[in-house]
């Protein structure tokens, strides 16, 4: 488990709801840089930002985000 | 369309930048001008860094009193005021501390060895000492928080 890395599905599933970046950092309270980073796999969100983001986009966390074995 | 929140975010940086432009130039104008009035050579120059030192000032005050504003006018909406000051700009502001800790720790490396070959007074290391300070945290700041 140590060389894993974290990716994340964000932009499939902000496109499948037709959002742009801004419309979910509006909808979840950060700014539209913070979706960028995380959509970029630049930044790992905290938990309550992850719960915040899988709920908006009416999927679970595990879909969203995927631990990767390199 | 750029959103409320976008378009705060570009006037938090585009104030934070008039700061650290108003403040160095006050403290280096006060500097000078110090300088000038014992050197012959720069005495003559006197004035301008004078002149400088008070429009640094006054830019520096007018950067302060919109930064003032504009908190004041986040804090009256809670939303915008979690928004504006989400986790990730949470990160950068510790990470532009810590980088201005190592900046700090290192100029005063630089100006213990600098004072061993050359004596620099007292007022001079206390100016450059509050000008990497201030200047070290806001601009790494504003170097992180730049898009990429």
């Amino acid at each position: 488990m140590n060389n894993v890395i974290l990716k994340n599905t964000l932009k499939v599933q902000r496109a499948k709801k037709d959002l742009t970046q801004q419309q979910l950092a509006d909808l979840v309270y950060v700014t539209r840089k913070t979706i960028n980073t995380v959509e970029k796999g630049k930044y790992v969100p905290s938990t309550m930002l992850a719960l915040k983001l899988a709920k908006t986009l009416d999927v679970t966390v595990e879909e969203l985000f995927i631990l990767h074995e390199i | 369309m750029i959103s409320n929140v976008e378009n705060l975010t570009i006037r938090r940086r585009k104030m934070l930048i008039g700061f650290s432009f108003g403040f160095s130039f006050s403290l280096i104008g006060v500097f000078l001008s110090r300088i000038s009035s014992t050197s012959i050579v720069l005495s003559n120059y006197r004035p301008i860094f004078l002149l400088s030192a008070l429009f640094g000032w006054i830019f520096w005050l007018y950067n302060l009193v919109r930064i003032l504003n504009y908190q004041k006018k986040i804090k009256k909406d809670p939303k915008l005021s979690e928004t504006l000051n989400d986790e990730y700009i949470q990160l950068l502001r510790l990470k532009s501390f810590n980088i201005a800790f190592w900046i700090i720790l290192i100029s005063q490396g630089f100006i213990y060895i600098t004072n061993m070959f050359y004596k620099l007074s007292v007022e001079f290391v206390i100016l450059l000492n509050i000008l990497i300070a201030v200047l070290a945290v806001i601009l790494s700041f504003i170097i992180l928080d730049r898009e990429k």
